[in-house]
């Protein structure tokens, strides 16, 4: 009847709603919840304001016959350059504006590619366990003891300095601790007794882990989600940062802004004669992931079922 | 005659302890120890016992929801097959698994192939039949589930059997009608199917459970210790909805608990339980009024009663229960046993019919049968203890 | 005075997101000396609630006691609460805390729980650290608040060296006069093995001779000692209130000191000291005393290689070590066997004959309370119903409640099967129903019932009851 799918809906909208408001009870998570939203919307309206190609940064040149293109040195902010400019020419206001958008869809690609790999997996190897359970859990462990940048340099180097690989890079870095999370908790639900009352009425062993094992297992897994998201726009922003950037210098990812200061010139250089080119990237990227970890505490408080709701 | 609708025969589960880095079996939890079990259609077997006695095991492997050790399970068996099964059963002394399979290989294959445990369509035909009502009312219903999913999930995977004696899965409209039909004998209404778990009470989450257990129309329900967690003016509501929908559906229930009172109060029959063994089994008033085997008696007398007049000597077991994984030799319950000689450390007393319906293991229970026929048990089991514990004092005091 | 504690008007309430829960409207009772006094009554009618009132364990947040006095001897317990806290408003949740006030009061409670009152829980296992031994646990208590007793003991002992070397030589008990004397019967009494005796003998003359060792220190010690149990005594008997501030202050500058030396002198276990060996010993005729077997193996042990009813007894013998006045047992056989229990609650009455503690025993069993209690009150809903001597309770109920909750059990000896229900269920205490509480499942339910709630009154000796179908005398 339309009608119960109408309740089901409601019933379940009004369950968020008060996870919700839980949220915003602690003025810090809600400081979170807006500034990740912030730039959500910016991500979206960003490059349409500024208009323009959405995936290159404005770039200012002079042309000097019988010498070539050359660029000017950084300029601080001004009017004409709201948030200044950086080494050969680039708008860094330009870049701001249009680099949301692709480190956001990179780090949700990654991350949720990641966080699936991992219940799939921890599902398995939590709820059935035994040898496969343990290869499983040996091959996180081997991937979990490499430190990411170095697998993540790696896999650049020989499959190619493309954002396509860099993606791949990343989700092989991130899936192994989604892994180990989802395996401890469905170790934990599988031994509750509703899990044991689905069996009594009879459900297959794949049905029961679909709709009751993990749906109560991915807790962590958000708040994960929400941490990894600032984790990999960092690591994304210090893999540009070391040099291994990937596409031009003139694609509009903030790491790349800042990449572009240390190749311009020598790092100590930057920071104190042209501090901007560095500052203002980083202190973009910075609210964004404090955003997101203030939003992952909140929603830490919010579904740990210790606290009565 | 009353039919047969469950049959259990050389029960035993075994746990495995596993210990040190290679994972190796170092011993066993003694949990369900052959027991043979027979529950009549139509009837409430009450299973009673202490914690750690194999009361909550036992009721689960009849379910198969836990894989026995050893033992077969028969639905609506014919007598002429269990008596042979039992007899092989009987002979069969070990307590070692490995052993037990190769003793269970003699089985002949008409056996196996009435058997729950091995016939696959057996197996699966029989788990329509049957459900649980688990103790937890919190743990019991999955949390992100609405009410109405969870009732109606045993219905979506089993169908419900129809006049004809078909299954029909229902759907959509039949469903949602099913289900609110259900939820109104369990005396809620229809808002409450789109709430979750979280936003009931005790009593009213242990009505979800039973109505999710009754909604596929199930033959036999065990009653895993359904009202201990709740008060008792609502445990007395639960009790009697589970006695009206018995009437109602013809419904046969285990109701496994440690309360003596609401056993007397529920069951037709009661099997009590000791450490993995059936040490006594009875009609209800029976048992009350003419309690024999020692544990049985000791148990009785140690339930306080609410009535300030009657207070009595309680204290009459002394120390702990021992572990399931180390039992006492011979007879389990020597180690606190008032009557207990040397043959009773030596040698395990079997299953003995005594008085018509009254079964014992004890290898004096006709001597006190004999001596207990006219007199209440229980207040001669008092003064026994008072005359035990003078005894017990002037030990003591000749002692250092 | 034969009352150890008068409970007055006491109100709890939660605050938390949902509202104000007023968990407890208005509790009264009186614990006579050497009573068991039983509360009895369902999941959320406030028996928990008003235990941990007493101790002040509510947790704060979200918890508070409002209103209300707790009388032990002439002290209020719950005095200066209003100054505690300042509830902003009414509604919502905010309240701002007084932390000067509290943290006294902190302090001077410390000093209360453990030697005046003392509790013990449902859960025996979740009761003790398991990081501890039981040895460890069980002195830390005595430690706390039974140095001087341990302090006369050592000293004694160390005057009377030599008649402890005899003793240990020969195996017939010298007899003292005093805390020793005491001390020695006890052993006599209740050793149950020559082991036992032994082990008695050396750790008192081990103490004995560590203490002769630094003789000034340890005077010093036992006449602060001395002074400061003088001061407790004139906090509990004095009135005037000047005084008892006074008196507190002193007192949570001693506590504030103690915790802190406590803590450090706990580190070493080896310890030179003779007051951690006497407390060893003391904690060997405890175990003893509530009936564990093999005490000096059990002393040792950590928790978790105990079982159940073991661990109980290591509860009650730490609530009990220090003699306290009141002990509160807050269902404390509910998690056990019942034929373990029936030890458990064997030991409680013994015990308590012995030591002549007064008992709040609350559980929701009422054969427990037909069993071991003296005088019985019932709670619904945050309120007391009915008070009367357990006889009088079950022979005579007078409150709808109480003859509802009466029909609706079980019994053993009884074969009708027939159970009789209370309709309805327990109310949200966010929103309780107007006037009389419990109006909404009463049988007898009349208009007066909806609007005004019932005050107590007396219909016979003894026996009082909140409901607006009798009438009396009104108590308090």
């Amino acid at each position: 009847m339309q009608s119960d799918i109408r309740d089901s809906i409601r019933a379940r909208i009004n369950s968020f709603l008060k996870s919700l408001y839980f949220l915003t009870r602690s003025p810090i998570s809600t400081a979170g919840l807006i500034i990740v939203i912030a730039y959500v919307i910016l991500a979206i309206v960003g490059p349409i304001i500024v208009g323009g190609n959405p995936t290159i940064m404005k770039q200012y040149v002079n042309y000097i016959p019988g010498v070539g293109y050359i660029f000017n040195n950084p300029q601080p902010p001004s009017v004409r350059f709201p948030l200044g400019t950086t080494f050969e020419g680039f708008d860094i206001y330009n870049g701001i504006m249009k680099g949301a958008r692709l480190d956001i869809e990179v780090a949700a690609l990654v991350v949720l590619s990641g966080a699936t790999i991992g219940v799939i997996l921890g599902s398995i190897a939590g709820f059935k366990g035994g040898v496969l359970g343990d290869v499983i859990m040996r091959v996180t462990d081997i991937f979990l003891s490499i430190p990411f940048i170095v697998l993540a340099v790696a896999f650049l180097l020989i499959f190619g300095r493309t954002l396509q690989s860099l993606v791949e890079a990343l989700i092989i870095v991130w899936w192994p601790l989604y892994t180990r999370l989802v395996r401890g908790q469905v170790l934990v639900v599988r031994e509750l007794q509703y899990v044991e009352a689905s069996k009594a009425a009879g459900s297959s062993s794949f049905r029961t882990v679909l709709l009751h094992v993990i749906p109560n297992s991915i807790y962590p897994i958000f708040v994960q989600i929400s941490l990894d998201f600032g984790n990999v726009i960092l690591t994304i922003a210090s893999l540009d940062f070391l040099g291994f950037g990937f596409a031009g210098p003139n694609l509009a990812e903030w790491g790349n802004i800042i990449g572009l200061a240390t190749k311009g010139a020598s790092g100590v250089l930057a920071i104190t004669r042209y501090p901007w080119t560095v500052a203002i990237p980083g202190l973009v990227i910075l609210i964004f992931v404090l955003g997101l970890n203030l939003l992952g505490d909140g929603i830490r408080d919010v579904t740990d079922p210790r606290l009565r709701r | 005659m009353k039919e047969v609708l469950i049959q259990g025969i050389g029960l035993r589960k075994y746990f495995p302890i596993k210990g040190g880095i290679s994972g190796r079996t170092m011993g066993y939890v003694y949990a369900v120890d052959d027991v043979n079990i027979k529950i009549y259609k139509g009837e409430t077997v009450g299973l009673v016992g202490e914690s750690g006695c194999g009361k909550t095991t036992l009721g689960k492997v009849l379910l198969d929801l836990i894989d026995p050790t050893a033992g077969m399970l028969f639905y609506k068996p014919d007598e002429s097959l269990t008596s042979q099964v039992s007899e092989l059963y009987m002979k069969m002394t070990t307590n070692k698994p490995s052993e037990l399979r190769k003793e269970e290989r003699k089985l002949t294959n008409e056996a196996k192939r009435r058997d729950v445990f091995r016939n696959r369509v057996r197996n699966k035909d029989f788990r329509r039949r049957v459900q649980i009502v688990f103790q937890d009312p919190v743990s019991s219903l999955d949390p992100r589930m609405l009410v109405k999913d969870i009732i109606a999930e045993p219905i979506k995977i089993n169908g419900v059997p129809t006049e004809s004696g078909k299954r029909t899965k229902l759907r959509g409209s039949n469903l949602q009608n099913y289900v609110l039909q259900m939820i109104g004998e369990m005396g809620l209404n229809r808002d409450h199917l789109f709430r979750f778990p979280h936003e009931f009470s005790g009593g009213q989450r242990q009505r979800i459970a039973i109505a999710r257990a009754i909604s596929i129309k199930p033959e036999f329900i065990v009653l895993d210790e359904p009202t201990s967690a709740l008060d008792v003016s609502v445990q007395a509501q639960i009790l009697n909805l589970l006695k009206e929908l018995q009437r109602k559906y013809g419904i046969t229930y285990l109701f496994i608990t440690h309360n003596l009172a609401v056993i007397r109060a529920v069951s037709d029959r009661v099997i009590v339980m000791y450490l993995g063994k059936i040490v006594e089994e009875a009609r209800t008033d029976e048992l009350f009024t003419s309690p024999i085997h020692p544990y049985t008696q000791a148990l009785l007398a140690s339930i306080p009663v609410p009535d300030p007049d009657r207070k009595r000597n309680r204290l009459v077991l002394s120390g702990d229960v021992p572990s399931p994984s180390n039992p006492p030799s011979g007879c389990r319950f020597h180690t606190r046993c008032r009557f207990a000689q040397e043959i009773c450390s030596q040698k395990e007393p079997v299953l003995e019919e005594i008085r018509e319906g009254h079964m014992v293991a004890c290898h004096f229970s006709k001597d006190i049968a004999a001596s207990e026929s006219e007199i209440n048990a229980i207040k001669k089991v008092e003064s026994a203890v008072i005359d035990n514990l003078q005894d017990v004092k002037s030990d003591e005091s000749t002692r250092g | 005075m034969d009352e150890a504690l008068v409970v007055r008007n006491l109100k709890t309430q939660f605050f938390i997101y949902e509202g104000i829960v007023k968990a407890l409207d208005g509790v009264s009772f009186t614990l006579k000396k050497g009573e068991i006094f039983g509360i009895v009554g369902e999941t959320g009618c406030g028996k928990s609630v008003t235990a941990y009132s007493i101790t002040r364990l509510i947790p704060d947040p979200p918890g508070r006691i409002v209103e209300g006095h707790i009388l032990m001897g002439n002290l209020d317990l719950l005095r200066n609460l209003s100054k505690e806290v300042i509830i902003v408003t009414k509604k919502r949740t905010r309240i701002r805390h007084n932390n000067r006030v509290i943290k006294r009061n902190e302090y001077f409670f410390n000093k209360i729980r453990g030697k005046y009152i003392s509790m013990i829980f449902q859960e025996p296992m979740a009761a003790l650290n398991p990081v501890y031994t039981i040895e460890d646990q069980v002195s830390e208590t005595l430690l706390l608040h039974n140095r001087t007793r341990m302090l006369k003991i050592i000293k004694s002992a160390s005057e009377h060296l030599e008649e402890l070397k005899e003793w240990q030589n020969s195996g017939s008990f010298p007899s003292f006069s005093g805390e020793l004397g005491e001390e020695i019967e006890k052993i006599k009494e209740a050793s149950k093995s020559k082991d036992s005796v032994k082990k008695h003998q050396e750790l008192l003359i081990e103490a004995a001779s560590k203490f002769s060792k630094r003789k000034e220190k340890f005077e010093r010690m036992l006449s602060k000692s001395i002074e400061n149990d003088k001061l407790e005594d004139r906090l509990l008997k004095t009135s005037d209130e000047a005084e008892q501030e006074a008196i507190i202050k002193k007192l949570s500058k001693e506590t504030k000191k103690i915790n802190l030396i406590k803590i450090t002198r706990k580190m070493k276990r080896r310890s030179k000291d003779p007051i951690i060996i006497e407390a060893r010993r003391e904690c060997l005729s405890l175990l003893e005393s509530v009936e564990i077997p093999n005490p000096s193996i059990v002393m040792k042990s950590f928790p978790h290689e105990l079982s159940g009813g073991m661990l109980q007894r290591v509860v009650i013998s730490i609530a009990l070590a220090n003699s306290p006045k009141i002990l509160i047992a807050d269902e404390p056989t509910t998690a056990l066997d019942v034929t373990i229990q029936a030890q458990i609650l064997q030991l409680l009455r013994n015990l308590q004959k012995n030591i002549g503690t007064s008992i709040i025993l609350i559980t929701h069993d009422l054969a427990v309370i037909a069993e071991m209690c003296d005088r019985v009150a019932v709670m619904y809903a945050g309120n007391i119903v009915e008070t009367a001597t357990t006889s009088e309770l079950f022979k005579n109920p007078k409150h709808p409640y109480t003859i509802g909750l009466l029909r609706s059990l079980p019994r053993i000896d009884d074969p009708s099967r027939e159970l009789k229900t209370i309709p309805g269920s327990v109310p949200n205490l966010i929103t309780p129903p107007d006037g009389c509480r419990f109006h909404p499942r009463c049988p007898f339910v009349f208009d007066k019932c909806k609007v005004e709630k019932p005050e107590t009154i007396e219909v016979s000796e003894g026996h009082t009851v909140a409901c607006h179908l009798f009438h009396g005398k009104e108590v308090n």
